[in-house]
């Protein structure tokens, strides 16, 4: 009881001050795989032309030096931000400017010799997706040879000690049964954290079944990773930020929940609009362009629908108990007219009847 | 607020509380200053070696990263060497009086933080 107070007034602090630390460049919306899960529709030959790295790092240099945290961290993602040849300059421009970088890739492209570029150019943050043992997450990401691919990828990461880094898995219907086998292969491989995710139901995957967990199916997976995190295995399995978990709170991670973005989170999406997440509805919630507006203005003046969540007290939000906690969920839940949160997770699990 | 703001960041009993990850997004780099490390500067005796310029550069790219001299101690503070992480990195030690020694070239393939490096006598 004490700790949520606590913890609320810390949120609030945090609103107030909504330090600016995280910053997503949707640099690509080309990309090498076809999976069946993602929200952005992304191929091969893009419609999108990718953003030139003038065109980014001028509206980062408009965060002023003295603004910028210690642990401020810009996200490459995408698409596949390997399909562009030019990371690396874009990596050291970042930390000419002193922030940090990371990125987030499907591992296709990423080879000893590549590793060695970016990790030349500051790359400090990295994280590799991998859906699935072989042939779940070949079929997950709509390509054979993939998860060769992926594994090869995550093993040279793993053994570069200067890379924060992780695995990322989208649990679904294919793979629920097959955490544990994952979990062996990536202590066995020696990954620091494996971080566990579900599916929005939003773009390809709002119609397709086998990508949704029924909510005795949530349960366990929460029961999953409480029962990963009480041993002291070499990977340490952590839930994503995705949504308020009721009893299972501070079980499955290490923080309490709490939806960054807008917060402490931005982005800039591959037309130059200004959002936060990139799986957050972009025409409902971008809150302004870099081709016509400054962005650091933008964070400082702008995103009062991300720092004041009072607007999702509506539909089956309106009179939740949770609320005060929950907030209406992380904002990636929210699309369309935004009359009714689109996933509650504390609903799954107090409906599950599961103890 | 922000005092408070800046109150909690120190304590680290809150850090948890800064650190996050959105979904789709990598973990956060941690690391403080890219990598800081101490060189220290020896004869043969093991003997503190001072003034002597430390200079690091990229082995890869030939990039110059670094440069400092020694204290009385025969230390050298190195604060910023973000191509340490391909941890291939090249020392040039030049002694700046001490005639006596040879420069150096040394090429360190592991990240540590504390590096002692041996000049040998003419
Ligand atoms: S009903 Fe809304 S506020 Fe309540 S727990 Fe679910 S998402 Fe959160
Ligand atoms: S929008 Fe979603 S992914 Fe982004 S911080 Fe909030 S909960 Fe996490």
């Amino acid at each position: 009881m004490i700790g949520n107070l606590l913890f609320r007034a810390f949120r609030k602090v945090e609103t107030n001050v909504h330090e600016l630390n995280y910053l997503f460049w949707e640099c690509t919306t080309r990309c090498n795989l076809h999976c069946r899960h993602c929200g952005s529709d992304c191929k091969e030959a893009s419609g999108e032309r990718d953003m030139p790295i003038a065109d980014f790092i001028g509206a980062l240099k408009t965060i002023p030096r003295k603004a910028i945290p210690k642990n401020f961290t810009v996200v490459l993602t995408g698409g596949e931000p390997l399909m562009r040849r030019d990371i690396a300059e874009v990596g050291r421009q970042i930390r000419e400017y002193g922030c940090h970088w990371g990125m987030v890739t499907n591992g296709q492209l990423y080879t000893a010799e590549r590793q060695d570029e970016l990790l030349r150019a500051g790359m400090g943050a990295l994280t590799i997706s991998l859906d699935g043992l072989e042939a779940s997450h070949d079929w997950m990401r709509g390509r054979t040879g993939s998860y060769n691919r992926a594994v090869e990828a995550i093993r040279l990461a793993a053994a570069q000690p200067r890379l924060y880094f992780d695995v990322v898995t989208c649990v679904n219907q294919r793979n629920i049964n097959e955490l544990d086998g994952i979990y062996n292969l990536l202590c066995e491989i020696g990954v620091p954290q494996w971080r566990i995710f579900t599916i929005i139901p939003i773009g390809r995957a709002k119609d397709d079944p086998k990508l949704h967990l029924a909510d005795s199916q949530f349960v366990d997976l929460m029961e999953f990773i409480k029962q990963h995190r009480q041993h002291s295995g070499r990977t340490k399995v952590t839930f994503s930020c995705e949504g308020y978990l009721g009893r299972y709170e501070r079980v499955v991670r290490d923080a309490p929940y709490f939806c960054h973005a807008g917060v402490n989170i931005a982005s800039v999406l591959i037309d130059g609009r200004i959002c936060a997440c990139p799986n957050i509805d972009r025409d409902r919630f971008s809150q302004g362009n870099i081709y016509t507006d400054n962005l650091y203005q933008v964070w400082n003046e702008r995103f009062e629908p991300f720092r004041n969540r009072n607007w999702a007290r509506t539909g089956i939000c309106k009179n939740c108990k949770a609320f005060n906690l929950c907030l209406g969920n992380g904002m990636h839940n929210w699309h369309g007219a935004c009359d009714e949160v689109i996933n509650c997770h504390y609903r799954k699990i107090e409906n599950s009847g599961n103890q | 607020m922000k005092w408070i703001h800046n109150l909690l960041k120190c304590c680290s009993f809150s850090a948890v509380l800064f650190t996050f990850q959105a979904c789709y997004g990598t973990p956060e780099d941690m690391l403080e200053a890219d990598a800081t490390c101490t060189i220290h500067v020896v004869d043969a005796s093991g003997k503190d070696i001072p003034n002597v310029e430390v200079l690091v550069k990229n082995n890869a790219s030939g990039d110059k990263l670094y440069a400092d001299t020694t204290n009385g101690a025969g230390m050298a503070f190195i604060k910023e060497y973000m191509a340490c992480s391909v941890v291939n990195l090249k020392f040039e030690l030049r002694p700046l009086e001490n005639a006596d020694f040879q420069p150096k070239d040394t090429v360190i393939m592991g990240l540590s933080e504390q590096i002692t490096i041996t000049l040998d006598h003419k």
